[in-house]
């Protein structure tokens, strides 16, 4: 089986300035900063063709910063992410639209922003249409869509992008009911289609649902990595000690 | 260093394409909800040169300046800086006003500046024709010299693109710096020689400090193309493409530097 993602050894420092301009000064000397905050320590695994991993963990534990990691959108302090395949990130869905374009116009912008040529997006944008269910509003300016909306459309955006690796952050719960079963029963066909998915969610029963595995993020470190429902009864036996 | 500018290099060369389409996109961005889209904003220009030439004749009368009429000299130069000035305001937020790309997307986030430096440019391009319209009025569109007009263009043009690669990146990081920066745009078109001429400058050290600035060299040689026709000076010609070297250097080892952080730090 072909690994998709591979993370070894992985740190990841975000560096505190008490003085806004001392940022100025640790550009050209390194110093300045008045504390280096470890997110992550010592981070590794790997995620297979087909595997579908669940990312738990409290707030600030560090998920996100790992899948920010992975989709390359911020860097490593040290160690090293190896990622073959095109990966397709629902993190922060409406990001990189523009409000004043219409929802048509946004696709192939934010299609661009993420390196797709236009006759890539004209390939997928009928069955985008067709899976918003905007009606009239898509070729209206964004602005006057809801938040949900807009939304629905970096959803259908990323995942009708034909990614071989889904990036999921705590978004499935997008939108109206509907649209929720949706899009829910879409993550779960490039599930079947054997795409390898990392998924982050504050709900037991999506993970349940969804994943084959997961990773449990305590402080920054991987605490347990293997059966779902060790992960989960692990995860919880740790939040209520801590109360 | 070298590997810096290396870096920063190929990453447009790679991206070249994208830059031109986000530039034309970026362009009509700004536009696309008014009726008349980009034709506001020659008239913004259209008020503020009329004004201009207002106190400029309010205060020094009609007359020639440097052996033109004052309100061609005026013009030769408000309109470079019109361009300038867009850059320093609007190019130097190129990263921060772009935080869902840079938190959210895998995008190379050192080519933002050359793409909005480039779309301001694709919409002030016109304002030059406006400067010609102007010149052909007063008679002076003989003196009209397209080589050193598209000289001057290319000079301008590398100038700002570097200069935005130092700007964005300060200005993205560093809130501190961008007040600072935003006191210094507001009074630096009165260290340029817009409104006055470097004829009534009669001490050396003046002459000197106040030439330092390479945006002068622009502005100064577009009133050569337009109307004056002389050769570039070959010292100040020397000193304005060292300055552009240490400037884009100083750039692409900002860039290199912080563009693994941009995402942590914006």
């Amino acid at each position: 089986m072909e690994k998709k993602i591979i993370v070894s050894n992985l740190n990841k420092v975000f560096y505190i300035f008490d003085k806004d301009w001392k940022v100025l000064e640790w550009i050209f000397t390194k110093k300045g900063f008045s504390k280096e905050q470890h997110v992550l320590k010592n981070i590794s695994f790997e995620v297979n063709d087909g595997e579908v991993v669940g990312l738990i963990g409290v707030n600030g534990a560090g998920k996100s910063t790992l899948m920010k990691l992975i989709a390359g959108i911020t860097y490593p302090s040290s160690g090293e992410i190896i990622v073959n395949g095109k990966i397709g990130s629902l993190i922060n869905l409406s990001a990189g639209f523009n409000p004043e374009y219409t929802g048509r116009k946004n696709i192939y912008y934010k299609g661009s922003l993420m390196g797709m040529s236009k006759t890539e997006v004209d390939k997928i944008i009928d069955d985008i249409i067709q899976f918003v269910e905007l009606g009239e509003y898509f070729d209206q300016p964004l602005r006057m869509y809801s938040s949900g909306m807009s939304a629905r459309l970096g959803f259908a955006l990323a995942v009708y992008s034909e990614p071989d690796i889904l990036i999921v952050d705590e978004v499935l719960a997008v939108g109206d009911k509907s649209f929720q079963l949706k899009s829910k029963e879409k993550v779960l066909e490039l599930f079947r289609k054997g795409k390898a998915v990392l998924f982050s969610s504050h709900s037991d029963g999506l993970i349940r649902q969804f994943c084959s595995r997961v990773i449990y993020i305590h402080n920054g470190q991987i605490a347990f990595d293997g059966n779902v429902e060790e992960g989960l009864a692990l995860y919880e036996k740790n939040v209520i000690g801590k109360k | 260093m070298l590997n810096a500018v290396n870096d920063i290099m190929l990453e447009h060369k790679k991206n070249y394409l994208l830059i031109i389409k986000l530039a034309i996109m970026n362009m009509e961005k700004q536009t696309i909800r008014s009726s008349l889209g980009v034709l506001w904003n020659y008239f913004h220009d259209i008020v503020y040169i009329l004004v201009f030439i207002m106190f400029r004749l309010l205060i020094s009368g009609y007359g020639d300046i440097m052996g033109m009429n004052s309100i061609v000299y005026l013009l030769t130069g408000l309109i470079p800086w019109f361009f300038i000035s867009d850059v320093l305001n609007q190019g130097s937020r190129s990263i921060k006003n772009n935080k869902g790309i840079v938190q959210s997307l895998r995008f190379p986030i050192v080519v933002l500046p050359t793409i909005e430096v480039l779309s301001i440019f694709i919409r002030r391009y016109f304002t030059f024709f406006i400067l010609l319209i102007v010149n052909t009025v007063f008679g002076y569109l003989r003196y009209f010299n397209i080589i050193l007009f598209i000289y001057y263009m290319i000079c301008m043009l590398v100038l700002m693109i570097c200069m935005n690669l130092v700007l964005s990146a300060f200005v993205a990081v560093s809130e501190d710096f961008h007040q600072l920066y935003l006191a210094i745009v507001r009074v630096m078109i009165y260290s340029l020689p817009i409104m006055w001429s470097f004829e009534k400058v009669n001490s050396l050290v003046a002459m000197i400090l106040l030439r330092i600035n390479p945006m002068v060299y622009v502005i100064m040689g577009f009133r050569e193309a337009f109307v004056l026709g002389d050769r570039p000076n070959s010292i100040y010609t020397l000193y304005f493409w060292v300055s552009i070297l240490v400037i884009g250097l100083t750039g692409c080892f900002v860039q290199n530097k912080l563009k693994r952080y941009y995402a942590d730090f914006v």
